[in-house]
């Protein structure tokens, strides 16, 4: 039983869908990794989703040394977040570069990634992915560093369920798959206005994003368009 | 649509987590309607659907103020006097003492506000205020997706 008036919400909602441009389920799962990432304060935040061959990859990472994370798992097959997703349960690790059972994780992750935390992000009680955060320093995670991380992967969950409200799950899946697999050519238009305007990778990308909402592309495939026309640029 | 994604229990397990998020005893949530009225969707709890309709009916509370001045409203002890307090809320929820109202904003609009609330008075410390503030995005997220994704628009 909930305490939710469905009248009003419906009521309410409706006044919503009259105003908000509609936004992607990836475009909204990067903002919710943004704001988790402020909220924890830690070295930084991602979230990682099973792809269809069953590994798990990066759909958002704050920062370059927390994507070490995933190359070095997808490598070696093990992995704090990969024990997340196949336990489906909390996974942490004080220092994983000194931790007994990834071994072999130390000399391929980057040197700034030390503690690792992942939950289980879950849809219809089913893992889908991990939510991960990292510290540069060993640290003791806590009962309440979980708790709070379940929490926020709880409402990514509650995004997901409402993306799929009306949406085959089909459709759902096929833009997650969609953003796993060009986000190579993403990061690649992002190193490259990074360089060319002096950017952060941050304001990179968000110039990337808006400018492919503006003129309703995708992001990748204004990322493709940009990595074209600089290949033309003199050298 | 699937019963796991029907609104009401999307935005109430949302609710849950913010409020386990913030440490807060619950979560509550007042929007504005489709004829710009502030409705009491609802809480996390008996305790929180009982705040928002308090100050649904009588046009006060942190929850009003918050949409009003479109800034976040930290009541320490509803039963305090005014302007600290607001008594007249306070006796009809009884059990909600400590209130932080923030607002939601979509598209630079204010479309509702989010209460957190305490069951013990105390004061809002300004980093718990902040991260009142960051939840209530990720409040606005689910809200935009189950307005974009749920056929609301034949029904008035």
């Amino acid at each position: 039983m909930t305490h939710i008036d469905q009248e009003a919400l419906v009521a309410s909602l409706r006044g919503l869908q009259m105003t908000v441009p509609a936004t992607g389920i990836v475009h909204q799962l990067e903002r919710a990794v943004e704001v988790v990432d402020t909220l924890f304060g830690y070295s930084g935040a991602g979230l990682m989703f099973a792809g269809e061959d069953g590994e798990l990859r990066y759909l958002v990472a704050t920062d370059d040394a927390g994507r070490s994370l995933e190359g070095a798992q997808l490598r070696v097959r093990r992995g704090p977040c990969v024990s997340t997703y196949e336990n489906d349960a909390a996974v942490t690790s004080f220092d994983v570069r000194t931790d007994p059972r990834w071994p072999e994780l130390a000399e391929r992750l980057h040197p700034g990634v030390r503690a690792v935390a992942g939950v289980p992000v879950r849809l219809g009680g089913e893992p889908v992915g991990t939510l991960n955060v990292y510290q540069s320093t060993p640290y003791q995670w806590d009962d309440s560093d979980i708790r709070a991380m379940q929490a926020y992967a709880a409402v990514i969950e509650q995004i997901l369920t409402a993306a799929m409200a009306a949406e085959e799950k089909s459709a759902l899946a096929d833009q997650l798959q969609y953003a796993l697999d060009y986000r190579v050519v993403i990061e690649r238009a992002i190193g490259y206005l990074m360089g060319k305007h002096d950017l952060t990778a941050a304001q990179a990308f968000t110039g990337l994003r808006k400018k492919a909402r503006d003129s309703r592309r995708r992001v990748a495939d204004l990322a493709a368009e940009v990595l074209a026309d600089g290949a033309g640029e003199p050298g | 649509m699937t019963h796991g994604a029907e609104p009401s229990r999307v935005v109430d397990r949302t609710l849950h987590a913010l409020a386990e998020a913030l440490g807060a005893d619950g979560a509550a949530l007042m929007l504005i309607d489709d004829h710009d009225r502030p409705r009491a969707v609802g809480g996390s709890d008996a305790d929180g659907r009982r705040l928002e309709l308090a100050q649904e009916r009588t046009g006060s509370g942190p929850s009003i103020e918050s949409l009003a001045r479109d800034a976040d409203v930290a009541v320490n002890d509803l039963y305090a006097e005014r302007p600290s307090g607001f008594p007249g809320v306070a006796a009809q929820t009884r059990r909600v003492r400590a209130v932080l109202s923030v607002p939601l904003h979509a598209d630079d609009r204010v479309i509702g506000s989010l209460d957190f609330y305490d069951r013990v008075s105390h004061e809002w410390q300004p980093a718990t205020v902040r991260a009142g503030r960051r939840l209530a995005e990720l409040m606005v997220m689910v809200l935009e997706a189950l307005a974009h994704k749920s056929p609301f628009s034949g029904q008035s």
